[in-house]
């Protein structure tokens, strides 16, 4: 990416940009609903097909709404949800990534955007009463504790873009070198398994009309964007980058990379599936997501730099004591010279 | 660092998670991550050896039931080795720790041979199941031998081995030992269709005897009573033939009288049945001598009528023999032997199969047309023919049933 950015390389990136941000959003249900699926059929229940999510969000969009007290609150709360899903899901590369010089968000906004989209969702469950109210503030409680967990993934990227970092990854193999980030991508995935109260089901709301709908879509569109975000970290090496070469071969590179992306989500489709055979209760799901966030997080993070880090800091070291050898030959001579420019009056 | 060198651990604690299924997924990886690096006969050697201690005693436990209903442990189990592993990256990723060892110097390092065999210490700690201990083993097994092929340490791999094959063995004996076999049904096209299908359907100790012994190491023989594997036998005798021309012959005279003293004396029978029952338990010692008595006293007619009874009901058996009529049958030994009354053996069959019968249709219920010949007593015996076999896996299943019950 020596070249610089220019207005065609630009336009094209804001192309790429809407056009991932319309798939996401598009395709989440029909995710969600292909998980649903696959799980009923390993648990031996027959469900919706797949395409049910989204008949069922479009007859809710239809429905009146019943209003009820604090219905002003979750309504609010839904839409700003749907908003932060969005915006996550088009700082999040699906197939392509922008080129150096382009405004790309750091991999801590991403993440803060999802954990506040997450914590949006569960406002109306609180705020509605009745039976979900407890499991609201338990999922509020774990939706909060997130991104504390998420630490040792948020060090692994650093402070830079996002899209700069997966550039960086993009040159590793996923077999060889870019393994430990296989394991950072396994945690982020895990993010999104062992949600929902029961096995399979998620938190029931008591929304209704076009506010129900909203949150049916934002709870899709961000376990779709964390499952990209994990499969982009997992193999970067399926993303297209614009400027290494013309226009044509980065087409091409972005066909290849959508149909790369079609075929992670089928993986995760079948290994979210098999993770909701675990029947468990709700806050020992929430015990078990974040213990395993957080510690293959930190073993990813321990694998990936634990010998970079020892390296990095035997160079400090080394750079420190010559800096200092230097110096004290400096003082010696300075001494000298001082020395003779006292003997000489 | 590669890409098995990573899943290795993972694959490792998803054996601690969730049992042995996935211990021959540990094994190819593993091996995998043998073999990325280089050939050579010590890297070959130990993925073969790795290959076959996951993938062999999977196939062994698969051909017996699942055991893990007693397991109790919560799922917070594979944490512990996670946070373990943690621990472990930590102590072995210093730069102090990777000064020693010049090849890692600067490039991402797992210790995934340890983590693995740590992995399978604490599935052989914290879980209870048998089975998951044996693929914790396993799984430390793996590791190890991972870790002595990573660092090319011949004696490791080769100790490992071994240790492996021990491990392997004495678990597979143990799982031979306690574990129950999974029903077998080879579809025999000969005798297969001769068998009803409810014998076929279910366990039998005749098939498990062809492949290996009893389950718990015991022959059928050991497992039922030998009382009832007595009578069972005796059953199974009795069953077999088909009347031949002559018997049934002979037969034909005998049945009229039976009918005539049923019809006459039935009362009698009934009026009699509680003294009788009372001293049952008394003449069960007696039991086989009141037999051999009542077959000398009553050759031809008594004796083809009585067995099929016993055939039908083997568990009342014990109801048939009454100390009257041992009694009267002693004392018509007796006066056989003496030569008192040598020409009327019809009558005196005629005077005790009465009571024989009357008793037996109280005790119950399926005896009842048994007075009307062998032309009416042989089609019901066709359905339910109770091969010791049959008697046997009831015996053995009820016993192994109130195990269960008691262990749970």
């Amino acid at each position: 990416m020596t070249h610089e950015l220019t207005w065609g390389w630009a336009f094209a990136c804001l192309l790429a940009l809407a056009l991932q941000t319309v798939l996401m959003v598009l395709a989440a249900p029909w995710f969600s609903g292909w998980v649903n699926r696959l799980a009923g059929r390993l648990t031996g229940e027959h469900r919706f097909l797949a395409g049910g999510r989204w008949q069922d969000i479009h007859h809710q969009f239809r429905r009146p709404a019943l209003r009820q007290r604090g219905d002003g609150l979750s309504s609010l709360a839904c839409r700003g949800a749907l908003v932060l899903a969005v915006f996550a899901a088009c700082m999040t590369p699906v197939f392509t990534l922008v080129p150096a010089g382009f405004p790309a968000p750091g991999f801590f906004l991403l993440c803060s955007a999802l954990v506040g989209a997450s914590l949006l969702l569960g406002l109306p469950l609180v705020v509605q009463g009745g039976t979900t109210t407890l499991a609201g503030y338990a999922a509020l409680l774990a939706e909060s504790l997130l991104l504390p967990a998420l630490v040792p993934v948020l060090v692994m990227a650093g402070g830079q873009d996002f899209s700069a970092f997966l550039a960086h990854l993009r040159q590793l193999s996923p077999v060889g070198d870019g393994a430990p980030f296989v394991l950072m991508g396994v945690a982020l995935f895990l993010v999104t398994a062992w949600k929902g109260r029961q096995a399979g089901a998620e938190l029931p709301c008591q929304l209704s009309g076009a506010d129900r709908a909203l949150w049916m879509l934002a709870t899709d569109c961000v376990q779709l964007v964390w499952i990209t975000l994990a499969g982009d970290v997992a193999w970067a090496s399926s993303l297209a980058l614009p400027g290494e070469s013309g226009v044509e071969p980065w087409l091409a590179q972005c066909l290849a990379g959508g149909a790369f992306w079609v075929a992670k989500l089928a993986i995760a489709a079948l290994l979210l599936a098999g993770t909701q055979l675990m029947v468990l209760t709700f806050p020992r799901r929430a015990r078990v997501r974040l213990a395993a966030v957080f510690l293959l997080g930190l073993l990813a993070w321990q694998v990936a730099y634990a010998g970079q880090s020892g390296a990095i800091g035997q160079d400090r070291t080394a750079s420190a004591q010559d800096e200092q050898d230097e110096q004290d030959e400096q003082d010696e001579q300075d001494s000298a010279w001082s020395d003779e420019g006292n003997a000489t009056p | 660092m590669t890409l098995a060198v990573i899943l290795a651990p993972l694959l490792a604690l998803c054996v601690v998670a969730r049992g042995i299924g996935f211990l021959p997924a540990l094994g190819v990886v593993t091996a995998v991550a043998m073999l990325v690096d280089a050939r050579e006969p010590l890297q070959e050697f130990g993925a073969v050896c790795v290959v076959l201690f996951s993938v062999l005693p999977v196939w062994f436990v698969s051909r017996y039931q699942d055991d893990g209903a007693r397991e109790r442990t919560g799922p917070m189990v594979p944490f512990l080795a996670l946070g373990l592993m943690v621990i472990l990256q930590l102590a072995t990723g210093t730069p102090a720790a990777m000064g020693e060892a010049p090849g890692h110097a600067g490039a991402a390092y797992l210790p995934a041979g340890l983590c693995v065999a740590l992995a399978g210490l604490v599935a052989v700690t914290c879980r209870q199941a048998m089975v998951w201990q044996w693929a914790g083993l396993l799984a430390c097994v793996d590791g190890v031998m991972l870790s002595g092929v990573i660092e090319n340490q011949v004696m490791v791999v080769g100790v490992t081995a071994l240790a492996g094959c021990v491990v392997a063995l004495l678990g597979g004996m143990c799982v031979h030992r306690v574990m129950l076999r999974v029903a077998v049904a080879p579809a025999q096209d000969g005798a297969g269709a001769e068998r009803p299908s409810a014998q076929s359907a279910g366990f039998e100790l005749g098939d498990v005897e062809q492949t290996g012994p009893e389950p718990r190491g015991l022959g059928p023989e050991a497992v039922v009573a030998p009382r009832i594997w007595t009578e069972a036998e005796a059953a199974a005798e009795d069953e077999e033939p088909l009347p031949r021309p002559d018997k049934a012959a002979k037969k034909a005279v005998p049945s009229d009288g039976e009918a005539k003293a049923d019809v006459d004396q039935p009362p009698a029978g009934t009026g009699a049945l509680q003294d009788k029952r009372a001293s049952d338990a008394e003449t069960v010692a007696s039991d086989d001598d009141a037999e051999t008595v009542k077959q000398k006293d009553v050759p031809d007619a008594s004796h083809d009528t009585a067995k099929p009874t016993e055939t039908e009901s083997i568990e009342t058996g014990v109801m048939k023999t009454d100390p009257s009529e041992d009694a009267l049958s002693e004392d018509k030994a007796q006066d056989r032997k003496a030569g008192l009354n040598p020409a009327a053996p019809d009558a005196e069959a005629s005077e005790k199969i009465p009571e024989h019968t009357s008793d037996t249709a109280t005790s119950s219920a399926a005896d009842q047309p048994e007075p009307f010949g062998p032309e009416e007593k042989e089609p019901e015996a066709e359905p339910v023919p109770r091969t010791p076999e049959m008697i046997a896996r009831d015996v053995w299943l009820r016993g192994y049933l109130t195990e269960r019950g008691r262990d749970a």
